[in-house]
Parts: C-alpha cells; structure tokens; sequence
C-alpha cells in the first residue's frame, strides 16, 4: 500500500530592485501599498490574488502512483476545480501554473482515506481552508478507471 | 516521552553548513536532555533533506518544532510559513518532497528530487 501525498504551492518571490522613486510615508497596510504601486503603473493585474496559495491531496493507492501519472492527476483536479462555481470565482486560474507541485509517496501497511483542500492567505497572516476531497475522490475515481492504481476509499 | 520529528529542508552542500548545524544539534541535544538523535539524511539537487527523529524530557508543541528547524538552519522561507500554518492550526504543516515539479506551459517538469542512496 501507498500513501501519496501531493502538496502545491505559490508564493510570490521577493523581488527586490533599487527604487527609482520613494515610497511614501504612512503606508500601513498591503492594501495601501498596493494601491501605490499601480499609481505608479507597476500594478499586477488583480490585487486580490492571495500572498499563499496551497493545494493539499493525500490519497491510498495499491499500486505505486508513477509520476507521468502525477501530471494527469493535476490537470484533472484543476479542471475539475475550475468547473466549480466557488472556486473558479475565488481564484484566478493562472494560479495554477505559477504552483511548484511536490510529492511524497510512503509505503505503509495501513490504507488512509482521501483528503484534499485549498489553503490560501490573502494577507500572508491568516490562512482560510477549502475542502475539496469531493472534488479529488471525483478526480481519483476517473484516474482509477483508466489506469487501474487501485485507490482505496 | 513523546516522539517528536524535525524536517530540515538545506538549501547548500557546502562543509562549512554541515558542521554548523551538527554544532548546533550537540548543543540543542544537551539543552533537551535526551540521550540521542535517530537522524536520516537525503541528498538534493541542491542540498539536504534531514529527518531528525528525538525524544526529549520537556513537551514541545508545533511552535518549538518550528523554532529549532529554523535553529537547525532549515530555509527560512518554508520556515516562515510553516509558522504561519503552525499559527493558524492547519493540519500537516510539516512537508519535504521526495519530488518537486514546476509548471510549464501546460507540462510539469522536475525541478528537484531526493536522490537515495
């Protein structure tokens, strides 16, 4: 038995360059900041894209998950994300494609059930969670029937 | 006694690291009190993946975890957020991969990967 664990993250890079203008006094919040920025035409496209952006799937499998396999899963669990309402209203889908996606992959003896969500930061302080097992048991299930990874539920 | 786990995550391959963290390993050990480290080390394309498996005489919480990775000169960046997971009470805050992919143009393509030995 395997225990795959797949972990997605953005965060956006430090970027630091000599400023050719000062950043004014009094600046407190991101929001602020932000808003001087695009003043001074620098501004990124939506300023609600949120600071962290996680995606967090564990699931069982009989067989070992390969990872010619992983990119299969991904784009099927971004489609299928997208195709919802919620989350397609929430989050830009370029998102997605600024992710660094790691796995880890434990054998063990012990099947656990699936278990998915969406972590994200809009302030870089407090994280909110999206559960989408539903959306990843869909996604496995499509995945189990053409490649025969026996998932355990 | 409870079991805790460290996950160091080391962004260089240089001697010079390696004996600074083992430096402060030695040092936090006798400030725990307990007898040994179980340590299981990974090698990067970058640098290390470190285990460290302890049991200490005092109760830790994830915070205290989070503190000695950074002591352990894991990257500050995934530090810092582990923090902030920590903070926030999410679950499995904890993550090393085996295998780290990037996107591009629509193909996912092997950044990193633990190379075992």
């Amino acid at each position: 038995m395997y225990i795959n664990e797949i972990y997605a993250h953005t965060i956006y890079p430090a970027r630091i360059r000599i400023a050719k203008w000062k950043v004014p006094k009094g600046l407190r919040t991101l929001r602020e900041f932000l808003a001087f920025y695009k003043l001074k035409g620098l501004s990124i496209r939506r300023i609600d894209h949120p600071i962290a952006f996680e995606l967090y799937a564990k699931f069982s499998t009989r067989k070992v998950f390969p990872d010619e396999l992983l990119r299969d899963f991904i784009v099927e669990l971004i489609k299928v994300l997208l195709s919802s309402h919620d989350i397609r209203v929430m989050f830009s889908p370029e998102l997605f494609e600024y992710m660094d996606y790691g796995i880890t992959r434990k054998r063990t003896l012990k099947a656990e059930p699936p278990e998915a969500y969406i972590r994200y930061s809009r302030d870089g302080i407090y994280f909110k969670e999206i559960d989408i097992t539903h959306y990843l048991r869909y996604v496995l299930k499509m995945l189990d029937t053409k490649y025969k990874l026996g998932v355990v539920e | 006694m409870k079991v805790y786990t460290l996950k160091l995550d080391i962004d260089s391959k240089s001697k010079r690291v390696k004996s600074e963290i083992a430096k402060r390993m030695v040092f936090l050990q006798k400030f725990l009190g307990n007898k040994s480290f179980k340590i299981k080390e990974v090698e990067t394309k970058k640098g290390y993946h470190i285990e460290i498996t302890f049991k200490p005489k005092i109760d830790l919480d994830d915070k205290d975890l989070v503190f000695m990775q950074l002591l352990l000169l894991s990257d500050w960046k995934r530090e810092l957020l582990n923090w902030v997971r920590v903070k926030n009470n999410l679950k499995n805050w904890n993550v090393l991969f085996n295998k780290k992919f990037r996107m591009k143009n629509g193909k996912l393509k092997l950044v990193s990967e633990e190379v075992r030995r």
